[in-house]
């Protein structure tokens, strides 16, 4: 089903075997290997027994040796490739070093060190402004009572965002990983854009955001917008659409508003409308 | 231009493993759309999936929307861990079709026909270095080797919801590399960045160290404004699984929109309403 390509040993393009062994590469050679092309292109170049041999290769053994082996190239000093056993447990571990298990505001709070790491995040009093910089939660819940938040972009990797009164404003909302709940009772929650990453709805979590419907996007305020504005023709491709704001004369924030109003979906992806 | 919509189903059998494949209406009857509008705009599209995919395909009767049907993604994934790396089929299917190719996600429908250089790639757009996506790259571990080093880090990762690669050798360097990544990355509970620096952040890595031109269909700062050219559906996903109203709000449109712009392929919303009949 492919067509012919030629192998990427570091600089050096690779056509056929003298190429391959005078520039071997063990770096690219395993690449090749494991993903699974090497063999592919050996039988393109005709070298049909050293393909098999490559495909025979024990991957649970050491790789380099194997194609020093096959290709009959020196095997450098020290140069192994075999797997090695690293426990999940571990690999968690070094990840979540440097990172603090908690933190609680109980009174005004202006400035906390920039892409701090929280275990969790409780803030019962007072204000909270980093206007110029990100804010992340990366383990624990995100838990606000009374607080004012004015954010620059906030992300959320994990478990939960609450929010009981107060405000949060900020330009850039993202939550990253699974975010169980999204919950807002009281205030406010004002945000440009709100970006929940993909994966997250390839597994799945549930979301309440009836705060944040009523308080982010009044198509209302919209009205104006789009009367004081000239509109174009309708846009190939999508009929059923009548009358769309000329979006050459509006702001940013404008536009991004006016998009959710053709859609709620837009808030959520793009395009969303022209269905 | 041969396009290709790709089904793994490895990653939804590593949750569910007594359980049985299907997809959303709401994610059939963009899929459908998808097709349909690239078909509409003088290209080929192709159906690239496993095993379970192609049956869950032909089992609802929709086959024909597609130009072709290929089993080429391994049911196993080549022994690549499903919950880490879920898009890794995507890298299969690349693998075994040859460029000049367009892959393009499920999920995303064009509208207009987007310039497709004949030296360049293109994809859907880039995506900012937000740390908490796009880690340093020496946070990565490994089980077994895995060489990182001249990797160039400012590069902007490139989101593959579309992407267009027009040359055979510089595909296998790519998809050669990601599933080489995969392979040798460490088992562990991150479900994100692994992944999309196999897919996202390694393509523009890639790109940039052998020196092939980029371009993206849309700027990454204006996605959210009015457009008239692509839908990508994403985040909007689990609003549908989870509010009825704007399920059937969005399958309403969508069937309009196939009554009245593919109306050959009318019988798809019978198939596609059947399966999700209770009776």
């Amino acid at each position: 089903m492919n067509s012919l390509y030629c192998l990427w040993f570091g600089n050096h393009k690779i056509y056929n075997m003298d190429q391959l062994r005078k520039n071997f590469d063990f770096d690219s050679a395993e690449m090749y290997y494991l993903g699974g092309s090497l063999s592919l292109w050996l039988r393109q170049c005709g070298k049909n027994e050293i393909a098999e041999k490559v495909e025979n290769i024990n991957p649970l053994s050491d790789i380099s040796k194997q194609l020093a082996e096959i290709f009959s190239v020196k095997l450098p000093k020290g140069r192994s490739n075999f797997p090695t056993a690293i426990s999940s447990a571990e690999n968690s571990e070094k990840s979540q070093q440097n990172k603090i298990s908690s933190f609680i505001c109980t009174e005004i709070c202006s400035s906390i060190p920039k892409n701090i790491s929280l275990g969790t995040f409780s803030s019962k009093i007072g204000s909270f402004e980093l206007i110029p910089e990100s804010f992340y939660t990366e383990t624990g819940p995100f838990i606000s009572n009374a607080g004012s938040f004015t954010l620059n972009s906030f992300y959320a990797l994990y478990h939960s965002f609450s929010m009981f009164n107060g405000s949060f404003e900020t330009t850039s909302f993202q939550n990253i990983l699974e975010l169980s709940s999204f919950r807002i009772s009281g205030g406010s929650f004002t945000s440009n854009s709100f970006h929940l990453h993909e994966y997250e709805y390839e597994y799945g979590t549930s979301f309440n955001f009836s705060g944040f419907e009523q308080k982010s996007f009044d198509p209302e305020n919209l009205s104006d917008i789009i009367k004081n504005k000239k509109c174009s023709a309708s846009l190939p491709g999508n009929k059923n659409r009548n009358c769309r704001a000329n979006i050459t004369q509006l702001s940013d924030e404008e536009k991004i508003k006016l998009n959710i109003m053709y859609c709620p979906l837009n808030r959520f992806g793009y395009g969303i409308d022209l269905i | 231009m041969r396009g290709i919509h790709i089904i793994s189903t490895a990653p939804f059998f590593a949750k569910n493993p007594n359980g049985a494949y299907s997809m959303n209406k709401f994610e059939l009857y963009t899929v459908v759309l998808s097709a349909l509008s690239w078909k509409s705009l003088g290209n080929e599209i192709i159906m690239a999936s496993d095993k379970k995919g192609a049956e869950y395909i032909d089992s609802l009767g929709i086959r024909n929307v597609w130009d072709g049907m290929e089993n080429v993604i391994p049911d196993d994934l080549e022994g690549i861990n499903p919950k880490m790396f879920w898009a890794a089929g995507k890298l299969f299917a690349l693998r075994e079709f040859s460029a000049p190719l367009a892959m393009i996600d499920l999920d995303f429908i064009l509208w207009k026909m987007p310039e497709l250089p004949v030296n360049r790639i293109v994809a859907a757009h880039r995506e900012n270095l937000t740390p908490s996506v796009y880690p340093e790259i020496s946070s990565f571990k490994f089980k077994r080797p895995f060489n990182t080093e001249k990797m160039n880090e400012k590069v902007l990762p490139m989101n593959t919801a579309f992407l267009y690669l027009p040359d055979e050798s510089f595909k296998q360097y790519y998809v050669n590399r990601s599933i080489a990544f995969m392979k040798s990355a460490a088992d562990c509970s991150d479900y994100l960045c692994y992944m999309v620096f196999a897919e996202q952040r390694l393509l523009s890595i890639c790109a940039e160290e052998k020196k092939i031109g980029s371009q993206v269909l849309m700027d990454k700062d204006e996605l959210f404004f009015p457009r008239d050219d692509y839908t990508h559906i994403w985040g909007a996903k689990q609003i549908m699984k989870d509010n009825t109203q704007s399920l059937h709000d969005f399958c309403d449109r969508a069937r309009k929109r196939i009554r009245k712009d593919f109306s050959a392929y009318e019988y798809v919303i019978g198939k596609i309403e059947e399966a999700f009949s209770p009776f």
